[in-house]
């Protein structure tokens, strides 16, 4: 089985089957579309992301390796943030900031299933809670101007609805 | 080290995108200014003009820095006095948000002259347009004169849906195609004129939806060459309807990719047609009358048929991937698909009388490729080992889904489901509105004893005694399984 190297933000090198390493998009292109030859023992240098957070998406792409292809065509099933896998739902049982890591990481390298499944447990972090509730949950600021009470008339006056 | 506002826009939206209703989006959009100004352009500002609603609406929208990208006016019936109020303050909306794509205008009570005035001012931003014209007065604004009148055209305009244009003056009309010179999106519902409007913008079209349309228009003599998508459904409820006749607009819309016909006309006619349209990838016909299909009919480039009807014989369909059946079809039906869609790898059958045992032994055997069945059985049906023997047949298998409208009366479940090649399986019980039926814990553990099985969802289904951990037990006795979806227990019915 062929392998590749890559190598982190932090110098760490790691050596990943090819096949696993393909399901990210940004190295598949870099194989196959630029051409780099895995076969040259040089590393691949992926300077956004750190070890440890590398590490953490190479177990999940071993795991998910021969995933079938999600059916395109289903848009409902898109819609839904109930339907993440048990195994998915550990692997994502971590504290927020390595969470969004993985996030920024995934979507450098191009890995949609890991995106979408890792938006769902932030949607399901979100679904129901009020504005402060939210601000508490990811630590976020209020920074509208003191006394913005107009967009809470606003809303009482009309209705904004979903598009 | 990265917290929630370190994603970038793209990630943030993909999430909101998520969440659905609309209360959410209102906690999103308070929580501080970058989720507000992601969040707004993904909704649409709804404004009742009513007779209180002037100074105050400004005043609030004037301190708000929003910028809706959508925005809908209703205006209510009332009285000339505060129909004034109401006017002043719409036109001042659409001045105010100036880079709105999307309105909808909804007039409960229209006369012409209103809606020459908010089409009037529309910003030549505007992309989709909604006009909704409720409760015809046939005698207002026709001394409007609207052949002179200074005209800016809206040249962006691609999306146009009219609601309810009955009976309006054709100046009208002569006036809002210069106002509106093109349209490549049009969709007319419940439109007695809409042949107008088709027949006006039928060069542009790439898509056309009819949604009741006076059925005893024709459009037969139109010329949409470049159509892709053309959607119809007449629900006339006149035993006498006139036959759909499509046959010479088909002959000048050859780029037509995607059909959609849903009526109760005969449309005899049009089933013969569709054999002129070479690029036809979608078909989706439902009828109440027969379609006469047989096997000198032959659909090269069909890829997705959709088919609610009578039918005696089947048309040749060698590129059909996904096969959906609703409703009844009749007796040998099947055999008759098995021969003429050699290629089919998703299979729906919805509600059929005629889908027995010897109905699936017979598709089993003809499509041994199928990677997808979703079989929902009709209420007078009662399956038998038979039926699931041959399902164990399929080997190439994916997913399997199967709803019963009874399935108390369908026993051995479990034993069933043990053998089931797909990795994915989903069982429904549509009998009961509320109470969901329970399922023996014997059956479930056979269902749980096909190591197979990787996705598992059970609806309006309960498994007993382990209804309140099952969670634990499943993910116990198999931890290899990917989902598994039961029905949120409601722990009141359990006491």
């Amino acid at each position: 089985m062929s392998t590749i190297k890559l190598e982190t933000s932090d110098g760490v090198k790691f050596t990943v089957k090819t096949q696993v390493a393909k399901c990210s998009g940004t190295i598949r292109t870099m194989l196959e579309d630029i051409g780099i030859n895995p076969q040259d023992g040089e590393a691949i240098p992926l300077s956004n992301v750190h070890s440890t957070i590398l590490q953490k998406i190479l177990v999940w792409a071993e795991h998910h390796v021969d995933d079938p292809e999600p059916p395109r065509d289903d848009a409902d099933a898109a819609k839904r943030t109930d339907d993440i896998c048990s195994w998915d739902e550990d692997f994502l049982k971590v504290d927020q900031r390595t969470l969004f890591d993985v996030m920024l990481a995934a979507n450098y390298l191009d890995m949609k299933q890991l995106i979408a499944v890792c938006c769902k447990t932030v949607a399901n972090m979100i679904k129901g809670k009020t504005a402060d509730q939210i601000r508490k949950t990811f630590n976020i600021e209020n920074d509208f101007p003191p006394g913005d009470e107009d967009k809470i008339r606003l809303r009482n006056q009309f209705c904004e609805e979903r598009r | 080290m990265a917290t929630i506002n370190d994603l970038p826009n793209e990630l943030l939206l993909l999430i909101f995108q998520l969440l659905g209703e609309t209360a959410n989006a209102q906690a999103v959009s308070s929580v501080c200014r970058r989720w507000d100004q992601l969040i707004v352009p993904t909704l649409r500002l709804r404004i009742g003009l009513y007779d209180d609603g002037d100074r105050g609406v400004r005043g609030i929208l004037c301190r708000s820095s929003r910028q809706y990208e959508a925005v809908a006016l209703d205006f209510p019936e009332s009285s000339c006095e505060t129909t004034d109020i109401g006017d002043r303050t719409g036109l001042w909306i659409l001045a105010r948000f100036m880079h709105v794509t999307d309105v909808e205008l909804r007039f409960y009570k229209y006369d012409l002259k209103r809606i020459v005035r908010f089409v009037d001012a529309l910003g030549p931003r505007v992309l989709f347009l909604t006009i909704f014209a409720n409760n015809v007065q046939d005698d207002t604004g026709l001394e409007l004169n609207l052949t002179s009148r200074k005209v800016v055209p809206l040249a962006n305009m691609e999306h146009l849906h009219f609601v309810n244009f009955n009976q309006l003056p054709m100046k009208f009309y002569a006036w809002f195609f210069r106002k509106v010179p093109k349209v490549v999106r049009l969709k007319v519902s419940i439109c007695y004129q809409g042949d107008v409007i088709i027949s006006h913008y039928a060069d542009h079209l790439e898509r056309l939806e009819i949604f009741h349309l006076d059925y005893e228009k024709s459009f037969n003599h139109l010329k949409c060459p470049k159509l892709t998508h053309l959607s119809m459904r007449m629900e006339t409820g006149c035993v006498s309807a006139h036959p759909i006749q499509l046959e010479n607009f088909f002959k000048h819309a050859q780029r037509l990719r995607h059909l959609e016909l849903f009526t109760d006309c005969p449309c005899h006619d049009v089933a013969r047609a569709v054999v002129n349209l070479p690029n036809l990838e979608v078909l989706a016909l439902r009828s109440d009358h027969y379609v006469p299909f047989d096997d000198r009919v032959k659909l090269p480039a069909l890829k997705k048929l959709f088919f609610g009807g009578r039918i005696d014989d089947v048309p040749q369909l060698p590129a059909v991937r996904y096969l959906f059946l609703y409703g009844l079809t009749g007796d040998r039906i099947y055999s008759r698909f098995v021969q003429r869609a050699p290629n089919l790898i998703k299979l729906t059958v919805d509600q059929d009388a005629f889908l027995d045992d010897d109905a699936i032994v017979c598709l089993c055997n003809g499509f041994p490729q199928l990677a997808d069945l979703h079989l929902k059985i009709h209420s007078a049906v009662e399956l038998t080992e038979t039926a699931f023997g041959a399902i164990h047949l399929l080997t190439q298998l994916q997913r399997f889904h199967i709803s019963f409208e009874n399935i108390s009366r369908q026993v051995w479940l479990g034993e069933w489901f043990k053998r089931l090649p797909a990795p994915t399986v989903s069982i429904e019980n549509m009998h009961s509105q509320f109470l969901p039926v329970v399922m023996p814990l014997a059956e479930f553990e056979l269902l749980l004893a096909n190591l197979r099985t990787r996705v598992l969802t059970l609806r309006k289904i309960f498994v007993a005694v382990w209804h309140r951990t099952i969670r634990q037990e499943v993910a116990r006795m198999r931890p290899d399984l990917q989902f598994f979806y039961l029905e949120p227990v409601d722990t009141t019915l359990f006491g």
